[in-house]
């Protein structure tokens, strides 16, 4: 018997397809999208760099020929971007599963089974926040890696075949040793980042008959709109605003200095400073315990 | 020996209006008691009180713990079938196996398999493609294996065929009781719990109408099947009910001896269903005769 574990193996049963098929078929495509471009390009595609005109083979051997900070930044650049749609769809997955996990078992009415169990309403409750911020994009984060190095793989074999030297080229400039530990601190620094998010989808979630979804979106929108209707001011406006923009720095702001990696470290960093991050902890920890009390009187939707 | 449960001047409200008016009840170990009640009687209420599922006013002791503040530890000791549609569809035989195993102290797994072993459910099965007979035995499996003081039933056999229906009743009395443990039971198939019950408990509108071991029961009421002369005379008697059967009047009567009773005619043990019906004053408030 370990409850703990159990509770957290039953919310991956539950929703295995989300949290472990969803990024897998992701690492698929990508890897399946570079053995295309990889195979076709080395036999048809002609690319412009520089007013030249290069097939694949021409441009591996441009790119080796720059110098090794260069080089680095490109293959960094390029592994970062293979991150991203691991993050987003991790996003949508994290959210769907927070506004669903305590409405989906009142209206089966499965919660008369789990709460025939000894497991209190705090421990299932944590469980599932556990799973939404800590499995999930762990998960997530694990198939980014795989899907990094299988990538990183499928460039060594291609230098190889033009000659070029592999570890000085692939691993050398992509450096996963020192890009891995960083995209896991700046996913764990995120992840505290959207817990206020993720707390007010599981407090909807608790509360709603029905349709969780439309109000966990109405209800912060309505609300800015209200404000700024009738007190002319944005400060909600702002408060969601910056929430979303948090994370996304790297795409909607170029920072000038520093390796893409450097930037996208220290744009977590500076998130984990903010003032902000510790307020969304407050915020999230009472809609956590919203959603136990909730889920304590709460029956069947 | 102590009470498993025990409620003293149990009520409950539901913003303004009361649906449990202070019951006192009491259940001793080794007992099945049925909790029967028309809809809204405050049966679920109750029962929902005791599982530590509702707040409520009043005394009530459940193992000698506190419903509310000692949920958790309650629930190692008292197992629950809400009904047959709660198990989660998604969820794999296996998996509810694993799960129960993981989070209760007092589950035996090997208990549960050997009696699935006996009914043709899959172990790699989802619950979603199970029959609605087939997740009542696995429900059944998983709560027999528990070993649990008390384990409460809410309408368990609700949309069963009549065979799994007996066959639910037949395991559960062939697997579960003994002289410790306790059983408390509502349904609406009131015919089918007869001859299972050690206690009866009738409620209406919030309130114990009736509460008694059964024996007391069949002892203090008798149905007469009463001679057409004699119908006056039965009437005499204050009659608790009385009905018409092919032609002859049944009249139940509460309380009097078998011997002026046996002269207006044939006397008989009044079933539950009977008693019921003429216990709730005939059809429910609000319905038109």
């Amino acid at each position: 018997m370990n409850t703990a574990t159990t509770l957290l193996k039953r919310e991956f049963w539950e929703h295995k397809g989300g949290f472990f098929w969803t990024p897998i078929a992701l690492g698929g495509f990508l890897l399946l999208m570079t053995v295309i471009a990889l195979t076709t390009g080395r036999l048809h595609g002609t690319i412009r760099v520089d007013e030249h005109a290069l097939n694949f083979g021409d441009l591996i051997q441009h790119l080796a020929n720059q110098p090794f900070a260069d080089k680095a930044e490109h293959v960094q650049t390029v592994l970062m971007g293979l991150s991203m749609p691991f993050h987003i769809a991790v996003f949508f997955v994290i959210c769907f599963y927070a506004v669903g996990c305590l409405y989906d078992e009142r209206k089966d009415r499965s919660i008369l089974f789990w709460r025939s169990l000894p497991v209190s309403d705090s421990k299932t409750v944590l469980a599932k926040f556990a799973t939404a911020l800590l499995v999930a994009p762990a998960l997530a984060l694990a198939a980014s890696f795989a899907t990094q190095f299988l990538w990183l793989l499928l460039m060594s074999m291609a230098a190889f075949g033009h000659d070029i030297p592999v570890w000085e080229n692939v691993w050398a400039t992509s450096a996963p040793w020192s890009l891995w530990p960083s995209l896991t601190l700046a996913t764990a620094i995120d992840m505290l980042w959207l817990a206020p998010l993720i707390g007010w989808l599981f407090l909807v979630s608790a509360y709603a008959k029905k349709a969780p979804l439309l109000m966990a979106v109405l209800i912060p929108l309505l609300l800015a709109w209200a404000e700024s209707m009738f007190l002319h001011s944005h400060v909600l406006f702002g408060l969601l605003r910056e929430r979303f923009e948090g994370p996304l720095a790297d795409i909607f702001e170029h920072r000038g200095e520093g390796s893409v990696l450097s930037a996208s470290t220290n744009r977590a960093l500076e998130l984990f400073a903010s003032n902000s991050l510790w307020a969304g902890l407050v915020f999230a920890a009472l809609c956590l315990a919203g959603a136990i009390w909730l889920r304590r009187r709460s029956g069947e939707v | 020996m102590n009470a498993l449960v025990s409620a003293r001047s149990l009520k409950k409200r539901y913003g303004g209006s009361e649906v449990l008016h202070g019951i006192d009840f009491d259940i001793q170990p080794g007992r099945i008691v049925g909790l029967i009640g028309p809809n809204g009687a405050g049966k679920t209420t109750t029962l929902k009180a005791i599982l530590g599922l509702t707040g409520y006013e009043g005394e009530l002791s459940v193992l000698g713990l506190n419903p509310q503040t000692q949920r958790e530890e309650l629930m190692q000791q008292v197992a629950f079938i809400a009904d047959v549609a709660v198990l989660p569809r998604w969820l794999k035989v296996s998996q509810a196996l694993d799960y129960v195993a993981g989070v209760h102290p007092h589950f035996r797994r090997a208990k549960a398999e050997d009696f699935l072993k006996r009914t043709s459910i899959k172990l790699n099965a989802k619950i979603g493609e199970l029959s609605k007979g087939m997740v009542t035995q696995l429900h059944l499996a998983l709560v027999l294996a528990i070993d649990a003081k008390l384990l409460v039933l809410d309408e368990p056999t609700l949309g069963l065929d009549i065979l799994f229906r007996k066959a639910f009743y037949q395991t559960l009395l062939a697997e579960y009781l003994d002289e410790n443990r306790s059983i408390l039971i509502t349904t609406h198939q009131v015919e089918e719990i007869q001859h299972l019950l050690s206690d009866l408990m009738f409620i209406k509108n919030g309130r114990l109408v009736l509460n008694s071991a059964m024996d007391a029961v069949t002892e203090r009421y008798t149905e007469v099947l009463v001679k057409p002369e004699l119908e006056a005379a039965a009437r005499e008697l204050s009659p608790l009910h009385e009905r018409a059967v092919l032609g002859r009047k049944v009249f139940l009567f509460d309380g009097q001896s078998r011997e002026s009773l046996a002269q207006l005619g044939e006397l008989h043990v009044p079933s539950i269903a009977d008693l019921f019906v003429a216990t709730m004053g005939g059809l429910p408030e609000g319905v038109a005769a």
